[in-house]
């Protein structure tokens, strides 16, 4: 079937193109597309057996140099649906994206995100008791699912959550009777006729307000945010504790590992969630590399896990690096609730959480770093922290790297891509171009050298849309949007 | 970023599991800056760290913890604390619509 010519330069029908440049970019120049499973076993919808086509679709923010530390995007979070996007920077502003309903009914309406609402969400703060500053940089940003019609969200700094609600405004009441329609007070004596305020239709206005502010509850720095499929309750997780909240204000500890004498304290909390679908379960992961799975029904204080996830390891292979890049910086429950995927500095794996003797799947992100660890540790680059993402399908993961790459992983054909952030050469629907870094030995062309990296330019957060696959990436003080080609 | 390795073209030499090459930048490392405690164990350092809460350089846990519960040092000038307590009023440049992924444009929404 051929579709009908897009825009200049495509020509083909959608599928034919596919073929083709699967063939280029992914494989081989093998003699026969059979070496791997036929794509149509899987029985995927889309020709080109479920692998993904990535296009450039937008990006905002501004090219600059100097890069105003405020701009830097510090987290990125699609809501239930995908409608809506919202961004946290190191300024404290929130902006949140909305996706544009209008578009080609012949190709599925593939919608752009443009700006719906932005505010100021946490401001610098000082703690004086402790004279110690309080950044007001976003770390997280979670949805909460209910939007009736108003939507709801947190947003945390190192110390305070806060609960946003954000609604709209389309109409206004006119025809008031104790004053003019500009506002102003009419002379009471003037009024000698009674009206009804009528609703007129008015510019769409978007508003946030602060319904809730939970402070105080955090003596560390917090790191993760999580609302309870219940979307009642959530957690908040600092190095040392984990408090459930309610929305209604009242918290609880549940988790408590701080060591009665500090001179023991050998790990700390790097990430927490909430089971998509189970609400008393909850995972959080380590600096040491363990991920514990929790659940809230056993006790109130969930210090004893209920299962401990962890990749046994040759004591004798041990380096001064080994428990340094084996933090988890990033844990992620799957969709369907049955895996888990974490993050640490090298690689992303994937648990079962019927399974804690080892991961089910490890991929490698940048395992050509290892060889680098010892200038990575002398410029901090080895404690950076990577997010990492699921596709809607839980077929694909993705992460990010350095030189604003950021890595796919099939799950399904174990292959693994590796693309670019990047405003050269892009135009809106041409298909990324697969990147490749080379180690050592001859450099072949296009491909770049491990010592020609940047390691400034760092894709920590990014974020996949819960149902389509469309990708919204954070690079430094650039938000990237990238959909698949269909 | 700078190696001083050896050309990796003399692939008979160069180890292949992670374990040694792991080890092979600990003795780098080693070389360069002398035997390394696992913990920093510098008091001063921490206080000064503690004094603007703005380390350059991410601390082990324990450090960063206790930095945490601790009081720093510092008293906030006036400038500070204005600068800190005044809001931003300055719009994300997130707003600014894109025309063509280039980088300048027109406020959006």
């Amino acid at each position: 079937m051929i579709s009908p010519p897009k825009e200049k330069g495509s020509g083909f029908g959608s599928k034919g193109l596919h073929k083709i440049q699967n063939m280029l970019h992914h494989r081989p120049r093998a003699s026969s597309l059979g070496q791997k499973d036929k794509p149509e076993k899987h029985g995927h919808v889309h020709g080109n057996g479920g692998e993904i086509q990535w296009c450039f679709s937008q990006v905002k923010g501004t090219i600059e140099d100097d890069i105003t530390e405020a701009d830097i995007i510090s987290c990125v979070e699609f809501n239930h649906n995908g409608e809506l996007l919202a961004t946290g920077d190191k300024g404290g502003r929130v902006v949140i994206f909305q996706r544009d309903g209008k578009g080609n009914p012949h190709f599925h309406a593939r919608g752009e995100y443009n700006v719906y609402s932005t505010f100021q969400s946490h401001e610098p703060e000082f703690d004086y008791l402790k004279s110690l500053e309080i950044e007001e940089k976003i770390n997280k940003i979670r949805w909460l699912q209910r939007s009736n019609p108003a939507n709801f969200l947190l947003s945390t700094n190192d110390k305070t959550i806060k609960l946003w609600k954000v609604t709209e405004r389309d109409k206004r009441a006119e025809g008031y009777n104790l004053k003019d329609d500009a506002g102003i007070m009419r002379d009471p004596t003037s009024v000698n006729t009674l009206r009804i305020p009528s609703f007129k239709p008015m510019e769409l206005l978007v508003e946030a307000s602060p319904r809730r502010i939970f402070a105080n509850a955090h003596t560390y720095h917090i790191n993760s945010i999580s609302v309870n499929s219940d979307q009642e309750t959530y957690l908040s997780a600092d190095d040392l504790r984990i408090n459930l909240w309610h929305l209604e204000v009242t918290n609880q500890n549940i988790v408590d590992i701080k060591p009665a004498n500090m001179e023991e304290l050998t790990e700390v909390i790097t990430a927490a969630e909430f089971h998509p679908t189970e609400c008393n379960l909850f995972v959080y992961s380590s600096s040491k590399g363990t991920i514990r799975l929790c659940d809230m029904r056993e006790q109130a204080l969930c210090d004893k896990h209920a299962k401990l996830f962890e990749e046994p390891e040759d004591p004798t292979n041990r380096s001064f690096f080994s428990e340094i890049i084996s933090s988890i910086s990033d844990v992620k429950f799957s969709h369907n609730g049955r895996y888990m995927v974490t993050r640490d500095y090298l690689s992303v794996k994937v648990w079962d959480l019927q399974m804690d003797s080892k991961p089910i799947e490890t991929f490698q992100v940048h395992e050509y770093l290892r060889s680098k660890l010892c200038s990575l540790y002398e410029n901090d680059c080895i404690f950076d922290k990577f997010e990492c993402a699921w596709s809607g399908n839980d077929r694909h993961i993705m992460t990010g790297s350095y030189n604003n790459f950021f890595r796919m992983f099939d799950r399904e054909s174990k292959r693994d891509v590796t693309l670019e952030a990047s405003r050269e050469n892009v135009k809106p629907k041409t298909v990324l171009k697969p990147r490749k870094v080379c180690s050592g030995g001859k450099r072949k062309k296009e491909e770049i050298s491990v010592d020609c990296l940047d390691f400034n330019r760092k894709i920590l957060h990014a974020a996949w849309h819960p149902l389509d696959n469309i990708l919204a990436v954070a690079a430094t003080n650039n938000l990237y949007l990238f959909s698949s080609k269909e | 970023m700078e190696t001083q390795t050896q050309p990796e073209s003399v692939t008979f030499k160069v180890p292949e599991d992670p374990a040694s090459i792991e080890k092979e930048q600990e003795a780098k490392l080693k070389a360069k800056y002398g035997p390394l405690p696992k913990y920093f164990d510098s008091g001063d350092y921490n206080m000064a760290k503690a004094k603007m809460n703005n380390p350059k350089k991410p601390l082990p846990a324990r450090e960063k913890l206790m930095l945490q519960e601790s009081l720093g040092a510092a008293i906030p000038t006036p400038g500070e604390v204005e600068h800190m307590r005044r809001p931003s009023q300055i719009a994300s440049k997130l707003l600014i619509h894109d025309v063509e992924g280039e980088g300048d444009g027109q406020i959006d929404g």
